[in-house]
């Protein structure tokens, strides 16, 4: 047999197997990240006899792949991001981390801020305001303050005699980061409040998968919660995001850790860490 | 032959994605079946840690616990007081002196029980004779000292609390005299054996011969403080100094040194893989453990027993969280957890490509259990006085666990050019002038040369040091 055959031979036989070792890797990643319907069903039986209920329907089958993303705060500095706000002229620091100038005044505590004009601001964006355009008014209000608002989902609510608020909460790959929301409240005069926190995504912190537990996992973690509320309970909704833990102090940066939201039908929220400590 | 080479270059290309996919299924734990990985489960097998240890220099890492007992310098007393000769851990015989003395002070340690304090007299006269002056940093626990020196008990304990300086005294190969002085209550004391196999004399011959034939990179040594009654008052003088310090008759050579923070630079870009094996060290999961930066620039890293903080000049902080014992470094035991500590820094170091060379400044026990202790960088034999942090690396250790370590992370590499301190004397006449007005004695405790690190990044120099008794 020629060499020039041998070498067609190996050829078809390295691409076929190649093709097999492919296919495998594929299939058992996916196997991998998908929770079966056995681990599933069990879980829901193991919550029952906790008295915690849920339909099984809701709970997600395939475990999430978090990133491990920073983001950056919109808050610099709080002297730096006041004079941001209210212009750099004459502000003056009050103390107890309050700004104030003519133009309005900037309250900080941790990674949050509570900015109050004191004649409402961009009048001329606001003046024909109304439900349907809240959200996208209060969009470009934000962006002339200087804010990056890509990657963000808004509710507008109408608070009545003409105010409206919108509430911007800012997505990672297209999960929420439950703890910070930027709040715009307005009416046909002009901006009348702006607070909250807000984070600016940064890039990655290494990249590596942050490693996450499966939800039927977070779900056995909440029967023995001190978050659960006594008694029986039932879980209306499980969403999966982020947290950056903005009350405590103040961040600079910050990765956000990953979450899961339960719901539950009285209304509370629980936040569950979904990290798989090893 | 276009069809031959491109079909040859064909079946290289599938053999190595072969290789290459085969490996994704062998290595990845999630493709094994129930996720067993053989791979990583023999590397947490019994014999796959005897064989890595094989490959791993365990000494390298083990750096400071040799290091413990290693003097700041030992001073040979030649028997001829104008002939005395200094030398520090940069000098070539340095480590067949401390060898010597270290087998003969732990032969002595074995053999003898009884300490007898003496008159200080004694212990001058013994610096005047043929011997071996050993000036250590700290000032040992009497205890942990003979636990490093390889005697676990002795009766030597009762006597002496603390020792901070050694005179090794032979009379001849097998009969020598050790005297002990404990700096913070000036006491002395003496052990003696018959029978104390040593090479002290022979060393000390060397060492002189050496001397005199380079003239070089020793330091000669005029007196001691207490040769010239320094550490006495005269008249209206109100400064003295230590007895032991010694008195040089030259300004000391040295190499200036440059310092880098081996994890965040000057620009502030964070060196990402040291910063995951820094985290490693303290067995903090990079991935897992919530990160955050505060307004200061300095990166925090919290876990549920410990938070961990580097600034952007790259001073570490790791603090155990109130309520919990912290990092789990040895079983419980002054002795223990300082090697420990040592070891831990050592491989911390060596992990980070920080300066592997440090000698303990300080150990303390607050006799309740828990021990604290402290290391400064030595770079050619000089240490390096932090005048911002105090030390380069303090611990604190209770129940086997670490409770609290900090340590400046830095790295130091050495100019090529040579420089002098300034004149002894002129030093000395600066630190007396520096406190004549002062109402009350005031005692210098220490005067050494070292480098000085303010914390910045950048060249560094070496002076002369002083530290007055508080």
């Amino acid at each position: 047999m020629s060499w020039s055959r041998a070498k067609t031979i190996l050829i078809i036989f390295f691409v076929a197997l190649n093709a097999v070792l492919l296919a495998n890797i594929l299939y058992t990643d996916n196997k991998a990240s998908v929770i079966s319907a056995d681990v599933i069903s069990s879980t829901v039986q193991v919550l029952e006899k906790n008295n915690i209920y849920i339909n099984a329907g809701i709970i997600p089958k395939k475990a999430p792949s978090v990133k491990s993303d920073e983001v950056t705060n919109v808050i610099d500095e709080y002297r730096a991001f006041a004079e941001k706000m209210l212009g750099a002229d004459g502000v003056g620091d009050m103390g107890n981390n309050v700004f104030d100038s003519t133009g309005g005044t900037v309250e900080f505590s941790a990674d949050s801020f509570v900015c109050i004009p004191k004649n409402p601001w961009y009048s001329e964006l606001t003046q024909n305001v109304n439900e349907k355009n809240a959200a996208k008014t209060a969009v470009n209000i934000l962006k002339k303050s200087g804010f990056d608002m890509s990657s963000s989902e808004a509710v507008a609510e109408n608070r009545g005699n003409g105010e409206f608020l919108v509430k911007f909460t800012k997505t990672l790959r297209k999960r929420p980061i439950f703890d910070s929301a930027l709040f715009v409240l307005m009416s046909g005069e002009g901006v009348k409040k702006i607070y909250g926190s807000w984070f600016e995504y940064d890039g990655l912190v290494s990249g590596k998968d942050i490693p996450t537990k499966n939800v039927t996992g977070v779900l056995i973690d909440f029967i023995n919660s001190p978050l659960r509320p006594q008694g029986e309970v039932r879980i209306e909704d499980l969403e999966f995001g982020c947290a950056v833990n903005e009350n405590t102090q103040y961040h600079k940066t910050v990765m956000p850790v990953p979450v899961w939201r339960i719901t539950l039908n009285n209304g509370q929220s629980v936040y569950m860490d979904a990290r798989k400590v090893q | 032959m276009k069809k031959e080479q491109f079909k040859s270059i064909l079946l290289s290309v599938l053999v190595v994605l072969n290789v290459f996919l085969a490996s994704q299924i062998l290595i990845d734990k999630k493709l094994w079946p129930s996720g067993y990985n053989f791979f990583s489960h023999t590397e947490n097998s019994g014999i796959f840690s005897i064989v890595s240890k094989l490959f791993k220099n365990s000494e390298s890492n083990m750096i400071s616990r040799a290091r413990m007992t290693m003097p700041e310098r030992i001073i040979i007393n030649t028997g001829d007081q104008t002939t005395r000769i200094s030398l520090n851990s940069s000098h070539g015989l340095y480590n067949q002196l401390n060898e010597n003395t270290y087998s003969a002070l732990a032969d002595m340690f074995s053999k003898v029980k009884n300490a007898v304090q003496v008159e200080p007299g004694e212990w001058y006269a013994a610096l005047t004779g043929k011997s071996v002056y050993l000036s250590y940093e700290a000032d040992f626990d009497a205890k942990l000292y003979l636990r490093f020196m390889g005697t676990a008990e002795s009766e030597v304990l009762s006597a002496v609390q603390e020792i901070s300086d050694v005179v090794l005294l032979p009379l001849s190969q097998k009969v020598m005299i050790v005297y002990m002085r404990n700096r913070s209550d000036d006491t002395y004391y003496k052990i003696s054996s018959s029978d104390c196999e040593n090479e002290i004399e022979a060393v000390i011959d060397l060492v002189r011969q050496n001397a005199e034939q380079s003239g070089g990179d020793t330091s000669p040594v005029i007196n001691y403080s207490f040769d010239l009654f320094f550490d006495k008052a005269f008249g209206n003088q109100r400064v003295i100094l230590d007895p032991m310090i010694p008195i040089y008759s030259t300004p000391q050579s040295y190499r200036p040194i440059t310092s880098e923070n081996p994890i965040i630079k000057t620009d502030g870009t964070v060196n990402q893989y040291l910063l995951d094996k820094l985290l490693h060290a303290f067995g903090i999961n990079s991935s897992t453990v919530r990160r955050y930066t505060e307004a200061s620039g300095t990166l925090v890293f919290v876990e549920n027993n410990a938070t961990l903080k580097i600034s952007p000049d790259g001073f570490l902080d790791y603090s155990a969280r109130e309520g919990t014992n912290g990092m789990k470094i040895s079983d419980s035991g002054a002795y223990s957890e300082v090697c420990a500590v040592a070891d831990f820094m050592d491989g911390l170091n060596a992990a980070i490509t920080a300066q592997k060379e440090l000698s303990v400044s300080s150990v303390d026990s607050d006799g309740k259990g828990t021990v604290s202790v402290a290391f400064d960088y030595t770079v050619q034999g000089l240490p390096v006085n932090m005048t911002k942090q105090g030390q380069a690396v303090y611990a604190q250790a209770s129940g086997g666990c670490l409770q609290k370590y900090t340590q400046l992370l830095r790295s130091y590499s050495v100019k090529n050019e040579v420089m002098q301190t300034p004149e002894y004397i002129t030093a000395l006449d600066l630190a007396i002038a520096g406190h004549m007005d002062e109402d009350k004695t005031v005692v210098i405790k220490r005067m050494s040369v070292g480098y000085t690190d303010d914390g910045s990044i950048g060249d560094k120099y070496a002076e002369w040091h002083i530290d007055v008794k508080d």
